[in-house]
């Protein structure tokens, strides 16, 4: 895997809750951030990392980075 | 301390044993003690145990529609504050959709177990509670377009600190549900089934040693994953394509789409929701983890239908699933989910294994009913002076497999949930039930036919009653599987004082749906009556086994003019209607 974990700096007043951009799945405190093809991915693990080159991307397509 | 237990595959199946018969008791403390009838009746619940990183180590799962959550909110919510968010004696309770719950209704409690200073395992309780305020009595608004409308929200929050109540905690949730009284017995029933998981864990450690337990847990989730995964590797690999509409979403007329591609690739199974509809507007909605039980569910159904195969996260590792956010498997904030648990969840089941029916056509099922029905009420009750509010649902069909007919008035499939028997409800709850059994002709023709829904009729005792109703498959019916026949659709009728005739709800009160309405107020004499959604039929209908027909019309469940649509006809016997 070539990606990195970044840790997300939020107030506890924070409400705003963020998505693994490849499976969907709530990511809670940090984020692992990889290369998709068309800029940084925000995932929520490596296995998403994994997933994303064996099966998503080549069935759908590259992902859009994250906003 | 202690007996010595080796970690073989007796001493692991003497733990198995043990943390279970802990989830089982926890769930007996929940039904002996809990308040509402969803729970002591219903039992729309889970009870379980889980390792001090949230993973699933034994369950008495009651509902199968709980799965995707139990783990998550654990693991998730130890992410979000990390371990040291925990001390003895705290209770958690999260019902909070977009971290990981199933939607609004539906309460995770947690309790951390510490042996010494170290945190060891959880103990958990999950279930729906009856009243969360919102819109609408019962919590169950049909055309809420955003979670606000749909009940008080809770983030991980202590409910207990250190064995003490969390006071101005408990203050807001009791001034936020309709039936305080009630969600106070109902969540001391889950925090007792929490102390008796806690007691009960701390005595297995004291008699086999914590390393052990502790140790035996991880390789309970281990030995889980090689056997689901031995099993996944028996499917043919492949992808295999469904798509399904939905009626509705009960704010608007207009049907969405369900799409699913599920991969099997050697050990692993990938279920993939892309192309599905955006989120809707109104609560048909699924959140994450409801997507997650229902590919959970469709795997077991097609590897482990027997359940052989120690239920533990173990089991959940080979499984993985693509659900884009902000569709409508996903919801995103402030997206309603209500409904997405009951009435699209059982649908995305059906969606799965008619997937899997291409590559396992002897293992899955025909459609079941695929909607809860239900049905919510609430107001003043003319004998106690007390307001009183019930979320309930009865039986559907279950769709034909391979081997056999569809169940009759079952929960299915996400729900192993009982109905209420009637003298509990007189009881509870000014309705007066006059009728109520099987819909004859209701399961689909086939091979093997679906399963019968159910009809109820009711009548309004009390000066008034405030009806919310979310029912699906209305419109579009339980589909049948090659061959057999569409299970018959749900329907739910008014009587007003007075009148005659049963009428749709949307020509008597103009509200937009005839089966998603909300806070539509009925008064005395007032009769109310509904049909569940019958099962699909499994196979051609020509190839059912006369004697098996002929004995369906004679118990009626299946009339002569629909003996017909199976060929060669009932024979001589008269069907009676029961």
């Amino acid at each position: 895997m070539k990606g990195h974990w970044v840790e997300f700096d939020r107030h506890w007043r924070d409400t705003d809750v963020v998505n693994c951009q490849v499976c969907g799945r709530l990511i809670p405190s940090r984020a692992w951030m990889f290369d998709g093809g068309r800029g940084e991915l925000r995932s929520c693990s490596p296995d998403c990392e994994e997933i994303y080159f064996s099966y998503v991307e080549p069935e759908h397509g590259p992902k859009e980075a994250a906003k | 301390m202690n007996e010595k237990l080796e970690l073989d595959n007796v001493g692991l199946h003497v733990l198995h044993n043990a943390f279970t018969n802990i989830a089982a008791e926890m769930a007996l403390v929940m039904m002996k003690t809990s308040y509402s009838t969803i729970f002591n009746e219903g039992l729309d619940f889970s009870t379980v145990l889980l390792d001090a990183r949230g993973n699933l180590i034994a369950e008495k799962n009651f509902t199968p529609s709980m799965m995707g959550a139990i783990p998550n909110t654990v693991a998730w919510t130890l992410e979000e504050f990390g371990p040291e968010f925990f001390s003895p004696g705290d209770i958690v309770v999260h019902n909070d959709p977009y971290r990981g719950q199933c939607h609004l209704p539906e309460h995770m409690m947690m309790k951390p177990i510490f042996l010494g200073e170290e945190l060891v395992a959880f103990s958990g309780a999950i279930g729906h509670v009856a009243e969360v305020g919102g819109k609408a009595p019962g919590s169950f608004a049909s055309d809420a377009t955003d979670v606000y409308q749909e009940g008080l929200r809770l983030p991980p929050v202590k409910l207990m600190e250190g064995g003490e109540y969390a006071e101005q905690v408990w203050r807001i949730v009791l001034a936020n549900h309709r039936t305080p009284v009630n969600t106070w017995g109902d969540f001391h029933a889950m925090i007792g089934a929490l102390n008796v998981g806690e007691r009960r864990f701390s005595a297995l450690a004291e008699r086999y040693g914590t390393e052990t337990v502790v140790d035996g847990g991880q390789r309970l989730i281990d030995y889980s994953e090689k056997r689901l995964r031995a099993e996944v590797v028996d499917l043919p690999d492949g992808k295999y394509e469904a798509e399904m509409q939905v009626e509705d979403d009960g704010v608007g007329s207009d049907p969405f789409t369900v799409r699913v591609k599920v991969v099997i690739r050697g050990d692993e199974v990938i279920a993939d929701f892309t192309g599905s509809s955006p989120q809707v507007r109104g609560p048909m909605n699924c959140t994450f983890v409801v997507a997650l039980s229902a590919i959970y569910n469709a795997v077991f159904c097609v590897t482990d239908p027997e359940a052989l195969i120690p239920r533990n996260s173990g089991c959940y590792r080979p499984v993985r699933i693509i659900a884009p956010p902000g569709s409508v498997v996903n919801v995103v904030h402030p997206g309603p989910s209500v409904g997405g648990n009951t009435d699209l969840q059982p649908k995305l089941v059906d969606l799965l294994l008619a997937a899997l029916s291409q590559a396992v056509p002897g293992r899955v099922a025909a459609s079941s009913g695929g909607s809860s029905s239900n049905l919510l009420f609430g107001g003043t009750h003319p004998e106690t002076g007390r307001y009183y509010s019930n979320y309930h649902f009865d039986g559907m069909g279950a769709g034909g497999t391979n081997e056999k007919d569809g169940n009759d008035a079952e929960v299915t499939r996400h729900s192993n949930c009982r109905n209420t028997p009637i003298e509990v409800f007189e009881h509870r709850y000014p309705l007066l039930t006059l009728e109520y059994g099987m819909v004859t002709d209701s399961g689909g023709a086939g091979r093997h036919r679906g399963g019968l829904s159910t009809t109820r009729t009711m009548r309004v005792t009390a000066p008034e009653i405030t009806f919310s109703a979310l029912f699906d498959r209305s419109r579009i019916a339980p589909t049948g599987l090659f061959g057999g026949e569409d299970g018959l659709g749900s329907l739910l009728l008014v009587k007003r004082r007075g009148e005659d005739e049963f009428r749709s709800f949307d020509e008597v009160f103009g509200v937009a749906s005839p089966t998603k309405f909300t806070n539509v107020v009925l008064c005395e004499g007032d009769e109310i009556r509904y049909r569940t959604p019958g099962g699909g039929g499994f196979g051609d209908p020509a190839e059912r086994d006369p004697e098996a027909l002929q004995a369906d019309v004679a118990d009626g469940y299946v009339s002569r003019e629909a003996a017909g649509r199976y060929g060669a006809g009932p024979g001589p016997q008269e069907g009676t209607a029961r």
